[in-house]
């Protein structure tokens, strides 16, 4: 493995961050030079001298193989972690060290927990780049920065082979430098028309611009404290959950229903799939709600449970009502869906509809199996065979998320907190989704949380988004040799 | 950028930047917090040379009155008006610089009742004296001295809560510093490690290689990253290698 070229990568994402510090000490300056603005230009200059001096001295590479790919990811999402608790750190205010990791890590992972106990307390120039981190972890450092890379032409797509799902490799069907022009155009596309048409819908243009950011990262990150139940208004609830469900589909399939391709949104198995699990858990979570009484109208129990089902299943976790309060079996609905999440090659996290799906695949060919044991029987996806590897990879996958959600709720639930709010904590931020229940609920946040279990939930955040696999690979340094 | 010098130099200058500017700030944020230690012990005496002020002038005014009553005269003395004065001036000074604004409030109204009592015994009650004194003049005068008293320890209580939170944030008025500093000694694990790949590795190769050519007539064959002047040494050596060889 080539140390020196993982480093001028990771020098590049760096770079990436600190011009976004800089367009947030810009926005500082547009609102009359707020607190956050001597920060945000510390840090951007901290940030482009780490990242730039690797640059001095390493040369472009040509090519580069799958270690040094999973080194640059993981490696790029650690530094950006890192590099986006500065101006946290430098700001002061409700800011201590695990408060500032924390809030980087669920910003980068797109998950969207805060431990702030008072957002609106922070300039805005800092809330912007809160914004920022979801905008960049959503659309992947690493993917990012390949397409300013001069070297892409030639530089093999290792990095999206990591950054993306091995399922959602399976599903393009362009070349590695298209799926990047392809992903950014899309995601650059749908900020602009998510903030565009909440703009419109009547939110400020600074919040709508914000929470376009997070929106389009499936991140959750709000510029309010009650999230968007401040706002209060069905048109920006019914937009938001147009763009936390384009978010969650397979970007590459939004591509190709755009531009009238056969192998569309409408045809994808997967997608209809996730889809369903929308309608189904959100009328179940709706007739729920407006059965026990908790809403007084079906229309209204129809808005909340709809809205809290997209921004779970989205892995969003914005907010519009408790939903820690809500009867056991909408809470379930909810619990379900923070594992399930969203489709694979979005921004979304979790197990994603994909691999259950997959799951369910197996388990009917399975049966199938038993019945007729000399039948040839395999498992298809769209119509396309699975080979053996992928399905046995995804069943792992399945496997090990539950295990670690398991040894994750046995830690944080030594240390006291009550099993609802442990295992909620564990799968939403394993799922990168945010909030959970109890404790840690839509309308709550992690200010109370010690800071060990903090900590613990930063480690799962980056573990969900680095599938795993990538995060433990840094970690096994025989693997490096 | 290829040349040796250019990366090196390049490198160090970074590194110095970061080092005087990690410097810089940690400077500037001690200064920044002396000034506000000062500021605090600033504000906290003159707060109560304040309140000094504003008793003593009360008292200045409270002993005229006593003697215009027993005297029996007809109008305030010259300590009246100069305690009056001093108390007007000690109290303006204060609503410019007052941290609790609930208890400098408290004395503008226990003030405005004093005065009102005052300057009703002036005008319609002169024969009223001891017992109007005792019964009227003295809660009123003790609301008055007893606000100003509030507003002393207000006052310090506020600036010992200042006082604490500075003191529970003072690692945070050092984290510029702290962060400039992290970042700085990461760049100096990366140029140590660089200039170990680029620069030494290389240097010992072609050292090694040479032996081994010398002693063991062992091929002239050195792998190294970078198109340097060191890589042109190397090259330049192969060449002379097989030129010789020829």
């Amino acid at each position: 493995m080539r140390f020196n070229v993982v480093l001028r990568y990771m020098g590049i994402v760096m770079l990436l961050v600190a011009v976004f510090l800089l367009v947030s000490s810009v926005i500082s300056l547009v609102y009359g030079v707020d607190t956050g603005f001597y920060p945000l230009l510390l840090s951007a200059v901290m940030a482009g001298a780490l990242g730039g001096f690797p640059l001095i001295f390493v040369e472009k590479a040509d090519s580069l193989n799958i270690k040094e790919g999973y080194a640059i990811v993981v490696g790029g999402w650690l530094a950006a972690c890192f590099v986006g608790t500065f101006p946290y750190l430098l700001w002061g205010g409700q800011f201590d060290i695990p408060t500032a990791w924390f809030e980087s890590v669920s910003g980068f992972t797109t998950t969207g927990s805060t431990s702030l106990s008072d957002i609106e307390a922070l300039p805005k120039s800092l809330l912007f780049w809160r914004s920022c981190t979801h905008w960049l972890g959503g659309v992947g450092v690493v993917m990012f920065v390949l397409v300013i890379l001069p070297s892409l032409g030639r530089t093999k797509m290792t990095l999206s082979s990591v950054e993306l799902s091995p399922l959602a490799r399976e599903n393009y069907k362009y070349k590695s430098q298209k799926i990047v022009r392809i992903l950014l155009t899309l995601y650059a596309g749908m900020t602009v028309s998510a903030a565009l048409l909440l703009g419109l819908c009547g939110m400020d243009w600074f919040d709508a611009v914000n929470h376009a950011f997070s929106c389009v990262a499936t991140g959750g990150f709000s510029t309010r404290n009650l999230s968007l139940a401040y706002f209060d208004s069905a048109w920006i609830e019914v937009v938001t959950m147009v763009f936390m469900t384009l978010s969650a589909i397979h970007f590459g399939l939004i591509f190709a229903t755009f531009t009238g391709n056969r192998n569309n949104i409408f045809r994808s198995e997967v997608v209809r799939f996730f889809l369903g699990t929308i309608v189904v858990g959100g009328i179940l979570v709706s007739v729920n709600l407006f059965t026990t009484g908790f809403y007084p109208s079906f229309t209204s129990a129809l808005r909340y449970g709809m809205f809290q089902s997209v921004s779970v299943i989205s892995t969003t976790g914005f907010a519009t009502a408790d939903t820690s309060v809500w009867p056991p079996l909408a809470v379930m609905v909810l619990i379900y869906m923070t594992f399930q999440c969203g489709c694979a090659g979005s921004t979304s996290g979790g197990i994603k509809s994909d691999r259950v799906w997959l799951a369910l695949k197996v388990l009917r060919a399975r049966i199938l199996q038993q019945q007729h044991p000399n039948a040839i029987i395999r498992v298809r996806l769209n119509n396309v065979t699975q080979d053996e590897k992928v399905v046995g990879f995804a069943m792992l996958f399945i496997v090990i998320y539950i295990m670690i959600t398991t040894a994750g709720t046995l830690v944080v639930s030594a240390t006291g907190m009550d099993l609802e709010s442990s295992f909620t904590l564990v799968a939403a931020s394993m799922g990168n989704v945010g909030p959970g229940f109890g404790q840690v609920g839509s309308m709550a946040n992690f200010s109370d949380i010690s800071p060990f279990v903090r900590f613990c939930s930063t480690v799962l955040m980056l573990l969900g988004r680095l599938e795993i696999f990538g995060l433990v690979q840094l970690f096994l340094i025989k693997w490096w040799k | 950028m290829n040349g040796i010098r250019k990366k090196i130099s390049l490198g160090f200058w970074c590194l110095a930047l970061m080092l005087v500017f990690s410097g810089l700030v940690s400077l500037l944020e001690l200064r920044r917090l002396g000034r506000s230690t000062g500021d605090l012990l600033q504000t906290s005496t003159y707060s109560m040379e304040l309140s000094k002020r504003m008793l003593d002038a009360v008292q200045e005014q409270n002993t005229s009155l006593l003697q215009t009553i027993v005297l029996e005269r007809n109008s305030f003395d010259e300590t009246f008006r100069h305690g009056h004065d001093e108390f007007e001036s000690a109290l303006g000074e204060a609503a410019r610089t007052a941290t609790d604004r609930l208890e400098l409030d408290n004395i503008y109204t226990a003030r405005q009742r004093y005065y009102e009592l005052v300057s009703n015994y002036l005008d319609e009650s002169m024969d009223t004296d001891i017992e109007w004194f005792v019964e009227m003049y003295k809660t009123s005068y003790q609301e008055l001295t007893d606000a100003i008293k509030n507003y002393m320890v207000s006052s310090q209580h506020s600036l010992l809560t200042s006082a604490t939170s500075l003191r529970s944030n003072a690692y945070r008025a050092m984290m510029p510093g702290v962060i400039t500093l992290c970042v700085a000694i990461v760049m100096v694990l990366v140029f140590a490690y660089l200039l170990d790949l680029y620069y030494t590795r290389p240097l010992m190769g072609i050292n090694k290689g040479l032996r081994g050519y010398i002693t063991h007539r062992i091929p002239f064959n050195v792998k190294m990253e970078g198109r340097d002047e060191i890589y042109a040494i190397k090259e330049g050596i192969s060449t002379l290698i097989n030129s010789k060889r020829e």
